[in-house]
């Protein structure tokens, strides 16, 4: 009897699971990448005498990054809301790692490699064709910002795109998660969510500040930015956070966030009942 | 790898009580021991728990309480060796857009005994013609289901409605293949309301009421202990346990005596009589 090993057997999962849907990937994918073309090459030809759209660039490739893959990652288990299909995809002999494996690769690694590559291909060929038409200005004085005549493609080692891909592994991870969740309307549901809870943590910060802070010892003067003085009966208290607290809040919480949201899928997919 | 021990019984439900919600139950209690060599047909009204029943031994729901135990394991794990040992054919079968030849090579691999010869030539007894899926009709697509689960050999085979959606010759190959399909480490269960689909394909009938397990018993069982009957008028069927008049005349079913000869079964007659006089029906087949 042959016994397939993890590797294999996740080879063929995969092979599977791309053959079966790879016409609606690619139809799916030439629909988004005309729309970001479109509106991007549209914002070109409109800047023909003017400098390059540097905003459009950013929004495109932002909007098309978020927006694009959060919608995937939310419509990976659309599968769900067919019960036939659902059967077939829990009943099939994989482990349930190997699936969320599988839904990882496609929402996480995969969307974004194709992503930057092509958004890369159209931005460089518009850049190109900008540039090829327009001249930097002869007026001395508009030559000092002969950069903003000048079409640059997005380099991913920018700190506007880095911040697009991290917040997009968040906001894909949680989309996915609401895949899991939702049956039905999983992206609406999982948006709504997403902003009850962003405007419920500030509420709690809030009241949490409140009871700690209380206003007329909030933050002020020069400490402003990095300390805090705490008025108590007596003088003056100060509060004043480590150097490392910053970077390791900044990395540490979404890092936390990202966990939970995978460690959540793995046991909603393993609990998955049809 | 596949570790299922050797015990007589396939599938062990024990005090499972399940719902799709905490106000409506479905099952309270109902315990079930299901044996390999068998094939079983599942019976029951619409809305009984047919399909539910099959959805709980593959791990697609999970009880409320109590344990179900399938091939010696946990249905609602789902580990690789469990699924690969596990064949379910929903009443609503889907399929992707691709060959049906390439439909098997996808999922072959995953079915350790699988047989793509046994396959192919279910294929050809069922009429599938080897095109895209897409091009198929439904019945075909069913076909198609069907063939791919005999073919993968497994030990468990649950099928539910699956003569739904069959053309009539097809209903007629579809017996003919199940009865050539049941081997020693097999166990097949049949859902369905179309009894007459059934006849002369299962050996234990599992009849399901109102989430209450009515009746589990072999055919032999059901023979030797009931004897059914045609008569003349409903007069003269008074007598009966159970009797029902229809173009042919009356058929009742009674209780036998002692060593009478074994007859023939009519199987919606015996489902007719079980959900009418469920507590005597329950009582005459749990003893021994």
């Amino acid at each position: 009897m042959a016994v397939l090993n993890r590797k294999n057997r996740f080879s063929l999962l995969f092979r599977k699971f791309w053959r079966e849907n790879r016409k609606n990937y690619l139809l799916y994918s030439l629909g988004f990448f005309s729309i970001i073309f479109l509106i991007y090459g549209y914002s070109i030809l409109n800047s023909l005498h003017d400098t390059f759209p540097k905003l459009i660039q950013l929004t495109t490739f932002s909007v098309g990054l978020l927006l694009g893959g959060t919608l995937f990652a939310a419509s990976f288990y659309g599968l769900f809301a067919t019960p036939a299909k659902a059967i077939r995809f829990l009943l099939l002999p994989v482990s349930i790692g190997e699936k969320l494996l599988l839904s990882y690769l496609f929402t996480q690694v995969i969307f974004i490699a194709i992503f930057l590559t092509i958004y890369h291909g159209i931005d460089w060929l518009l850049c190109f064709f900008y540039n090829h038409f327009v001249e930097i200005p002869k007026n001395p004085l508009l030559r000092i910002a002969q950069e903003d005549y000048k079409g640059v493609p997005l380099n991913i080692t920018n700190s506007s795109v880095l911040i697009n891909l991290f917040i997009f592994v968040l906001l894909s991870s949680a989309a996915h998660f609401g895949g899991l969740s939702f049956t039905k309307n999983a992206f609406i549901k999982t948006i709504l969510l997403i902003i009850l809870f962003w405007l419920g943590i500030n509420a709690y910060h809030h009241l949490l500040l409140n009871f700690f802070l209380p206003p007329n010892s909030s933050p002020h003067g020069i400490f402003f930015t990095d300390s805090l003085v705490i008025l108590r009966q007596g003088g003056n208290w100060l509060v004043k956070l480590p150097g490392y607290w910053l970077p390791t809040i900044y990395w540490l919480l979404p890092c936390i966030i990202y966990i939970s949201l995978w460690t959540g899928s793995y046991f909603k997919l393993k609990e998955k009942q049809i | 790898m596949y570790y299922y021990t050797n015990t007589l019984f396939m599938i062990e439900l024990h005090n499972i009580t399940f719902g799709y919600s905490k106000k409506q139950g479905l099952y309270s209690n109902l315990n079930l021991r299901l044996e390999k060599n068998f094939t079983y047909g599942l019976l029951g009204k619409n809305g009984a728990g047919k399909s539910t029943l099959l959805k709980l031994m593959a791990g697609l729901v999970f009880p409320n309480s109590g344990k179900i135990s399938v091939m010696g394991q946990n249905p609602a794990k789902k580990s690789p060796d469990f699924l690969e040992n596990l064949f379910f054919i929903p009443e609503v079968v889907d399929t992707p857009e691709m060959d049906v030849l390439d439909f098997g090579d996808d999922y072959a691999p995953f079915y350790p005994r699988f047989d793509k010869e046994l396959f192919l030539q279910l294929l050809n007894q069922l009429e599938v013609p080897l095109k895209n899926l897409k091009e198929l009709s439904y019945g075909q697509r069913k076909k198609t289901w069907i063939a791919l689960g005999i073919a993968s050999n497994t030990n468990l085979l649950l099928l539910d409605e699956p003569t739904n959606g069959l053309d009539i010759p097809s209903k007629r190959q579809f017996r003919k293949i199940m009865a050539s399909c049941i081997n020693e480490d097999r166990c097949i269960i049949i859902s369905t309301h179309q009894i007459r689909d059934l006849d002369s394909l299962i050996d234990r009938i599992l009849i399901l009421d109102e989430g209450e397990l009515v009746i589990n018993a072999g055919l032999e069982t059901i023979a030797h202990k009931l004897s059914f009957q045609k008569f003349d008028s409903e007069e003269a069927a008074n007598h009966c346990l159970y009797a029902e008049s229809s173009l042919g005349g009356t058929y009742g079913l009674l209780e036998k005596n002692g060593d009478e000869k074994w007859g023939n079964i009519d199987i919606e007659l015996f489902f007719n009589a079980s959900i009418a006089h469920k507590k005597y029906m329950q009582n005459l087949f749990s003893s021994k």
